[in-house]
């Protein structure tokens, strides 16, 4: 029973010091943010790599998820003869929750992995030390430009998510299941709101900055060897996912507090 | 700003001296692993110092403390005679500038070209042209012995270990630093290459007059190259002295380690 109650003990004291690690270097990442020499290139570099190359991804994903949630939702609606509800509910979902943590998802996934491995792969091979050595900050050369490309870039994403799951819901809704077209957007305007975009998009940006915070802090803090880097990239989307998906619950009771004056 | 690190003004304790280590004292997992326990060391100006010691002795943690990757629990490291500001990330860095380091594998960067490689440091802290860059980079690849042109487009991974290390030495050499430090510059390597890297220690060195701290295990090498020779045991330095010295020392641990590459050597002679 003392065992037991130790291990939950240092389980839990083990993730308040990983907390307090992961805080410290996203100060410090701040801090050096609005440092100069501002790394331009850099930033445009990593901006591509998680904007550019995860889009194509992102339009799959987004017009697969609309189109199945316009088939769920007609079905479950058709029963209270709400079908033209169909539209703005996916269109709703889509902009408050789906856009944003499928997003985040999706480029944990391909991005924020990729992160944890290269940083992890530098570190191991000793190319990070090799840099503080020359007097070249790591932490603003490597960290900083993922950080800030991340926070810019899931939103637009999130953006391009909703607009292709949309898309996908409107022919599937239209063209499969016989809703008006009329219809579908009649509603539209009516129930999503600018606050339910700026919602999603404060969403994205936060999921931004926790994936590239995590892939870089696993990576720049991985030790040992080849086997290490594996497990840094490992730990690095486990937890981020699981981050991403506790955290969107508080984050809407946060947001709609302040945004919606109501929960 | 008074706490600038600057090497101009050297104190007059450490005249001579480009590094010292005083009683520095060094442990881990809260005081349980004690790497040092009390290290001194005084590495003169201009020469090649080798640190010897068995593997996980600490001689990489000594580095990390020369750079000020590492802080002293308690002691102090004087570069020039001055101590390392390690509060201060604008001073520690500007001291970093006056060393150059070849890493045990080399620690080029992946995804650049040897060039590229090279470059880095002129690109981060020298206002250059692209051409005086070149130049640069290329009188540094045939200090090196390598060929700029046929090496400065070729990725690391294109290159073998030796000419990795000679990238990464002229990487360590081309802001023209005071001090050099080597970890484990001859490790994994074979005789020839190893050869090779002894004489481009001892090259560099006299060419550009600097002074060098080379981390090894390898004492053919040190035999080879040392001005000096410190062996580092149980956290402290058990020997300081020249080759000549080196070889006499009478420590049980240096002796153990003599004999064992003499048994090497025998063996090859056979």
């Amino acid at each position: 029973m003392t065992g037991w109650i130790s291990g939950i003990g240092q389980r839990f004291l083990a993730f308040v010091e990983q907390t307090g690690h992961i805080s410290r270097f996203f100060g410090q990442a701040m801090y050096w943010m609005f440092k100069p020499p501002f790394r331009f290139r850099l930033f445009l570099e990593q901006f591509i790599f998680v904007a550019n190359k995860s889009a194509f991804i992102v339009c799959l994903t987004g017009v697969f998820s609309g189109m199945v949630f316009a088939i769920q939702i007609y079905f479950g609606f058709r029963i209270i003869n709400a079908d033209a509800l169909v539209g703005p509910a996916v269109a709703i979902g889509f902009v408050r929750e789906l856009g944003p943590v499928f997003t985040g998802i999706v480029v944990t996934g391909r991005a924020g992995a990729a992160m944890a491995a290269q940083l992890g792969s530098m570190r191991v091979t000793e190319q990070i030390d090799a840099m503080d050595v020359m007097a070249v900050n790591s932490i603003q050369y490597l960290v900083v430009p993922r950080i800030a490309a991340s926070f810019i870039a899931l939103p637009l994403l999130s953006c391009l998510f909703i607009f292709i799951g949309n898309v996908g819901s409107y022919f599937t809704g239209v063209y499969l299941l016989g809703i008006d077209p009329v219809l579908f957007f009649a509603h539209l305007q009516e129930i999503v709101q600018v606050r339910d975009v700026t919602q999603g998009l404060i969403k994205a940006s936060i999921f931004g900055i926790i994936f590239s915070t995590i892939g870089t802090f696993k990576g720049y803090y991985t030790k040992g060897g080849a086997e290490a880097v594996g497990r840094s990239t490992n730990e690095a989307v486990v937890e981020t996912l699981v981050l991403i998906l506790v955290g969107d619950y508080f984050l809407t009771l946060v947001i709609r507090a302040f945004l919606y004056r109501t929960l | 700003m008074s706490n600038e690190f600057t090497t101009d003004m050297p104190s007059q304790a450490t005249d001579n001296h480009a590094i010292v280590l005083r009683n520095v004292h060094k442990s881990f997992g809260g005081g349980r692993y004690k790497v040092f326990k009390g290290v001194n060391l005084d590495v003169k100006r201009g020469e090649i110092t080798f640190v010897l010691g068995p593997s996980g002795v600490g001689k990489s943690v000594m580095l990390k403390h020369i750079l000020g990757l590492l802080k002293p629990d308690s002691g102090e490291v004087l570069i020039f005679g001055k101590p390392i500001p390690y509060e201060n990330p604008s001073a520690l860095n500007e001291m970093r500038k006056h060393f150059g380091m070849l890493f045990q594998y080399a620690a080029l960067f992946d995804d650049m070209t040897v060039y590229q490689n090279v470059a880095f440091p002129l690109v981060e802290h020298r206002k250059m042209t692209r051409e005086e860059m070149r130049l640069k980079v290329s009188e540094k690849l045939l200090a090196v012995g390598l060929d700029p042109e046929q090496s400065m487009d070729k990725f690391p991974s294109e290159l073998s270990g030796g000419m990795k290390k000679r990238v990464g030495l002229a990487r360590a050499i081309v802001l023209e630093p005071e001090i050099l430090l080597y970890d484990e510059p001859t490790t994994g390597l074979d005789p020839v290459t190893r050869a090779m890297v002894d004489d481009l220690i001892v090259d560099t060195n006299e060419k550009f007059g600097l002074t060098s701290v080379v981390i090894s295990h390898d004492i053919p090498s040190a035999l080879y190259s040392a001005d000096h020779i410190a062996f580092l045991y149980d956290g402290q330095i058990v020997f300081y002295g020249t080759t000549d010295e080196f070889r006499k020392c009478e420590h049980p641990v240096v002796q153990n380690f003599l004999q064992c590459e003499e048994r090497h050597r025998k063996e090859m002679n056979a």
